[in-house]
């Protein structure tokens, strides 16, 4: 489903990832893990269609996702969804707009009840109309992974979906992450310096 | 959701700074409407004046006093001048019209123009409503006092031209009103110079008559300039060539004119500027959550339109504000005879088609920078 061919990133000359390969298979999970400052959320937002890379290429179903404007869209509003790692969420808009706004911007709608019923199933019914800067750190990172979830990505790509969370919350969000993507049927690659979630992936890849 | 909904939300979030920008936006935008439009209406002002008069007379001193009260009654007059002149100036050769002023006297600060019965026709006004003055203390108003004064409506006038002093006894009565001249008369109330000769010579004989001017037409402008001389020559009166004086006047104030046009051209790009940077600002301020709903598979036309509406809902905000602020000028401007509204008009326009089309160089700009520089980038180094 997804090939990462002989990937190569560079800045100012200077090589970020090197001739990086990867195959991943539909409904697989995986865990990049790498010291900080290695070039995990580089490798991830070029694998997300944000960031060209200097060569190689990136397929899934076997097209190149930076051939055209069109399968670069297609890609960013269809196949992938990122779980940032940190609140990058509209902060204008209240937790269920902000739902609202990813399922709007892949051309998909839920709703209202549905996401309600979502937002309980994630334990944050009360949370609906509470604005992103009122949620804490775990409750934020929750809502980062509804929002991936809801919009049914193919792949789901997670930057360090655990790195301000306690060990009580990092085992939390791990294992709803791991559960919910493949309740969707959907591939997930996280990568993270994190080596708390190590154990729960059967596929580690260090950088 | 749409993006008119993420653009309000976005403008509420940032409420007190977004309505700061916007009351900024909205001075910037009223100064340049004020600014265009004063000017505008001074000049068309000047010129208008000019047209209905050639020469003003009044008693000795200086020409511009004369050009100040008797033409754009700015000023008061000296003295008063002979009833007697104007029989000699009427037999100069050259003199097609003469029109006869008296003035002193102010209702709620709208001055009371004793005139002659040919000044209206003179100066080619004529009657909205009502009738001409017929009878002994009959009036006719200007066409912005209607809301102070109605037709068959009396009313009593003090001496002077401030609001509180010596009243007179004798009412004068509103019989007509005149048609918008776009002129200092809008502001002014016409009667006989019978009737306020009346009003100041209650009670003792009529054995000297006093005028404070006479307005002079000519048969043609060949005419104006001699006639100014011979007048000034043979009477013992001021006589003021308008279009020369005037002309005159430019130049002795045309340093001041062009000092002040300078500052305001470095008002109006100042302001420019600023609509331009709050814009700008704005848009920095955001751009990291531009960059998001790239990633999250927004098209780069739909973040320009969202750019746009964020915008045109403050500069919608700003204008209208900037619409207020400049009628509060203009009724003021209004109550010392300059009606600028109308020539608001124009500068409000182009002003609108100006913020639209930066609105949308900007949106473009902004979202090929975000484009430019990938989304990536922003999100690695914004957040």
């Amino acid at each position: 489903m997804l090939d990462v061919t002989g990937l190569n990133i560079s800045f100012d000359q200077q090589d970020i990832i090197k001739d990086f390969n990867l195959k991943l298979a539909a409904g697989e999970q995986i865990l990049i893990i790498g010291p900080s400052g290695c070039g995990k959320t580089i490798l991830l937002h070029s694998i997300a269609g944000l960031l060209k890379p200097s060569s190689g290429a990136v397929n899934f179903a076997q097209q190149d996702i930076y051939q055209s404007a069109d399968s670069l869209l297609k890609h960013r509003k269809e196949t992938t969804k990122l779980i940032f790692q940190n609140n990058y969420f509209a902060k204008s808009l209240s937790v269920i707009a902000n739902l609202e706004l990813a399922l709007f911007l892949s051309d998909k709608k839920l709703t209202k009840t549905s996401l309600l019923k979502a937002l309980k199933e994630f334990g944050l019914e009360d949370k609906a109309d509470s604005k992103i800067s009122n949620l804490s750190s775990g409750e934020a990172q929750r809502i980062n992974i509804l929002r991936a979830v809801l919009c049914k990505p193919k792949l789901l790509l997670a930057d360090e979906p655990t790195a301000h969370l306690d060990d009580n919350n990092a085992e939390k969000t791990i294992k709803l992450l791991i559960n919910e993507s493949k309740k969707i049927n959907s591939s997930l690659i996280t990568v993270t310096h994190d080596a708390r979630i190590k154990p729960y992936f059967k596929k580690v890849i260090t950088l | 959701m749409n993006y008119g909904y993420i653009a309000w939300a976005n403008l509420t979030h940032r409420l007190s700074r977004n309505i700061l920008n916007a009351s900024l936006l909205a001075i910037g935008i009223a100064t340049l409407i004020v600014i265009f439009s004063l000017k505008q209406t001074i000049d068309h002002k000047i010129e208008r004046e000019a047209t209905i008069t050639d020469i003003a007379v009044g008693s000795k001193g200086s020409p511009l006093q004369i050009l100040l009260s008797h033409i754009f009654h700015l000023d008061i007059a000296n003295s008063n001048i002979d009833y007697d002149i104007v029989k000699k100036i009427k037999r100069l050769q050259g003199v097609e019209s003469v029109s006869l002023i008296s003035m002193g006297d102010n209702f709620e600060r709208s001055k009371i123009l004793g005139v002659s019965s040919n000044f209206l026709e003179n100066a080619d006004f004529s009657l909205l409503t009502g009738q001409s003055i017929k009878d002994e203390f009959d009036a006719i108003i200007g066409y912005n006092l209607q809301s102070k004064l109605k037709i068959g409506q009396s009313f009593e006038t003090v001496h002077g031209l401030a609001e509180e002093g010596d009243h007179h006894d004798d009412h004068y009565k509103v019989v007509g009103i005149l048609q918008k001249t776009d002129t200092i008369y809008d502001n002014m109330i016409f009667t006989s110079l019978e009737s306020y000769w009346d009003v100041h010579n209650h009670g003792h004989h009529r054995h000297k008559l006093e005028l404070t001017g006479i307005l002079i037409k000519t048969k043609s402008p060949i005419f104006t300039y001699n006639l100014t001389d011979r007048i000034n020559k043979k009477l013992n009166v001021q006589a003021v060539n308008i279009r020369l004086t005037l002309a005159q006047t430019m130049v002795k104030f045309a340093k001041l004119f062009n000092i002040l046009q300078f500052f305001g051209l470095i008002f109006i790009i100042a302001s420019l500027l600023s609509i331009i940077l709050i814009l700008l600002n704005r848009i920095s301020e955001q751009k990291a959550e531009y960059a998001l709903m790239i990633a999250l598979g927004a098209r780069y036309l739909n973040i320009f339109r969202q750019l746009f509406y964020e915008n045109l809902i403050l500069l919608s905000f700003s204008l209208i504000s900037a619409a207020l602020i400049s009628f509060g000028f203009a009724s003021y401007f209004n109550s010392l005879g300059l009606d600028v509204t109308r020539a608001m008009l124009m500068p409000a326009t182009y002003l609108i088609i100006a913020l639209l089309a930066i609105n949308f160089l900007i949106s473009v700009i902004f979202t090929l920078v975000i484009a430019k520089s990938e989304p990536s980038r922003i999100l690695r180094h914004e957040y």
